[in-house]
């Protein structure tokens, strides 16, 4: 019901915003536009059925499996989708990876080190990393690692080199935004009772932190984490745009100049495919997690 | 202090960084004996514990010391005092089962505590577990070894957790008001359960404001009234012949629902001077006046 609801508001969007599908077509493809090849290529895309029967035609082919065409190409869109998720599967799980590595153990030592050193230029590095959108991080690793030191190439491409600047910059604000939320959730269990009864019965620090504490965090965690991943595979238009990094953002982004709307609703349908398979996934940790939340 | 002495107090003064919340506590528990601190609330019984138990961060002790199974504990480096706090003094908390992790199975958190201290034998293990369940008299042991804390029901988790002070061999419990959360039928339970504990030759210092509780269980009871101890004397003593004002008011309004403070409480010349033995083993709070001991 859900990814049907999301599906006709962004059909019903994509109906009442300006530009015209047919000319975008034509004029990418470089034909003359004469007002009768126009209305051909109109009657050929089917826009000059009424909305709901263009509606109903689109929503009876996707439920079979069939997104339809591309206005711009004539390439499936599933096959569009799927060679663009292949390179956005890559850049999200690099980044997501960096994230963890990094956050886990950083927002770990903030919060045993509560008020120290290390937590207060934890604090500071994660609040600036957190403060700084992707694209400015994208220009300024362009600068330092491309024009200054020419380590890695402007352009990313399929290589593992290509791969380390988005990956970078989708990283950083995450790794930010993980390290203070994991940080919030860590200290939260902290502060709990059975902490202070672990600690006065003499078990080990690392026992009442990695058992215990880590084990019981990683439910407030797990969501935090299911909703990047969530963002993450809906392609990063910002990151993906700047490296020229062939995923689902970049192909949205360049599908909403074109006026492609089959490849919009199937973007879309697939976003929302993927919120809810990531949503399953979560709950179905939750209950591995805490065996409370199986008898709600 | 004699050789059968488990815990000697000296003078010892504690607070939270604005001036002491207890202040010059002088009391010695021997072994196998059963100490009721009673007092009403905010009159720093809890403090008292904590100070004892001294492995929270708060509150600090300011003065005097503790003297445990005949080790000086201001004398031991951190670490050591630690060590042997935790194997040899039980603490169980107000909240049933709030001293354990509620989502770890009881075998889980079991062990870990026992393996902390070197405790833990495999092929024992279970037998000893049977053994002191049923003791207490909880039934099939590995069912509830299996469970998780919040699966089970207050008076459950009150007799788990004194399951795993006598599986460590503990010397002291400290209990901060065991039985408050706990229903008429199952405060009896767990009452009784304390006082074969003592028999078996565990000391117990235990904390509430439940007069009931401390005339039930205790050998001996001290009357704390704003972070002093008033009167110390042997339970039926102390219950039939108060001396000091506070207790005298005290036990007044101890049966009567709704009842006042007691009026003595307003009165703070009561709560100046030493605690002097009036007659073998009965203490009370008095005040030096023409070099005689008047009784507030």
């Amino acid at each position: 019901m859900i990814i049907i609801g999301l599906s006709f508001l962004t059909y019903l969007l994509m109906y009442i915003s300006p530009g015209d599908p047919a000319l975008k077509k034509l004029n990418a493809q470089g034909i003359s536009v004469s007002e009768e090849t126009l209305e051909a290529a109109r009657e050929e895309m089917g826009l000059n059925k009424p909305f709901l029967v263009r509606y109903a035609d689109w929503l009876g082919n996707a439920l079979t499996g069939d997104l339809g065409t591309s206005y711009k190409d004539g390439l499936p869109v599933a096959d569009k989708l799927v060679h663009a998720l292949r390179y956005t599967l890559i850049l999200s799980a690099g980044s997501l990876a960096v994230s963890l590595i990094i956050a886990l153990p950083l927002a770990l030592i903030s919060a045993v080190k509560k008020d120290g050193i290390a937590d207060n230029i934890v604090r500071v590095l994660s609040f600036i990393g957190n403060s700084l959108p992707n694209f400015l991080i994208s220009v300024l690793l362009m600068y330092f690692f491309c024009v200054k030191t020419r380590l890695l190439p402007v352009i990313a491409d399929e290589s593992l080199k290509g791969l380390i600047m988005p990956c970078l910059a989708l990283a950083i604000p995450m790794c930010s935004r993980f390290v203070r939320q994991f940080r919030a959730e860590i200290l939260e269990q902290l502060g709990r009772d059975y902490v202070l009864g672990a600690r006065a019965r003499g078990v080990k620090s690392s026992t009442i932190l990695f058992k215990n504490v880590l084990h019981n965090a990683m439910i407030p965690i797990l969501t935090i984490i299911a909703l990047s991943v969530g963002t993450l595979l809906g392609g990063s238009v910002v990151v993906e745009t700047i490296f020229r990094w062939p995923g689902l953002g970049k192909l949205v982004m360049d599908s909403i100049t074109a006026r492609d709307y089959p490849v919009i609703q199937g973007f879309v349908i697939f976003t929302s495919c993927v919120y809810v398979l990531i949503n399953l996934a979560a709950d179905i940790c939750y209950r591995r997690l805490d065996p409370r939340v199986g008898e709600m | 202090m004699n050789d059968n002495t488990i815990l000697f107090l000296e003078g010892l003064c504690a607070g939270y960084g604005s001036g002491d919340v207890i202040s010059d506590i002088s009391f010695s528990l021997g072994r196998g004996e059963s100490l009721c601190i009673v007092g009403q609330s905010g009159c720093g019984k809890s403090t008292l514990l904590k100070a004892v138990l001294g492995i929270f961060d708060l509150p600090k002790i300011t003065g005097g010391d503790i003297v445990f199974d005949s080790q000086r504990l201001s004398e031991l480096p951190p670490k050591r005092r630690a060590e042997l706090v935790s194997s040899g003094m039980g603490l169980i908390f107000q909240t049933p089962g709030a001293a354990f992790n509620p989502i770890r199975s009881y075998k889980k958190q079991f062990i870990e505590t026992l393996k902390s201290h070197g405790k833990y034998d495999k092929n024992t293990f279970l037998p000893s577990v049977r053994d002191v369940f049923a003791r207490l008299g909880l039934e099939e042991h590995e069912r509830i070894l299996a469970s998780c804390p919040y699966e089970m029901s207050g008076g459950m988790n009150q007799r788990i957790a004194l399951a795993l002070v006598m599986l460590m061999q503990q010397e002291l419990l400290l209990a901060d008001e065991p039985t408050s959360a706990l229903d008429a039928a199952t405060q009896r339970t767990v009452a009784d359960e304390l006082i074969s504990m003592r028999t078996d030759g565990l000391s117990q210092l235990i904390v509430t404001h439940d007069l009931a509780l401390a005339a039930y269980i205790a050998d001996r009871i001290a009357v704390m009234h704003r972070g002093k101890i008033v009167e110390l004397a042997p339970a039926r003593e102390l219950l039939d012949a108060p001396l000091h004002s506070y207790t005298k008011a005290l036990l007044k309004t101890a049966p009567r629902l709704g009842g006042e403070l007691p009026a003595a409480a307003e009165n703070s010349e009561a709560y100046s001077g030493l605690l002097t033995e009036l007659s073998p083993g009965h203490f009370v709070l008095m005040e030096v006046q023409h070099g005689q001991y008047t009784e507030r």
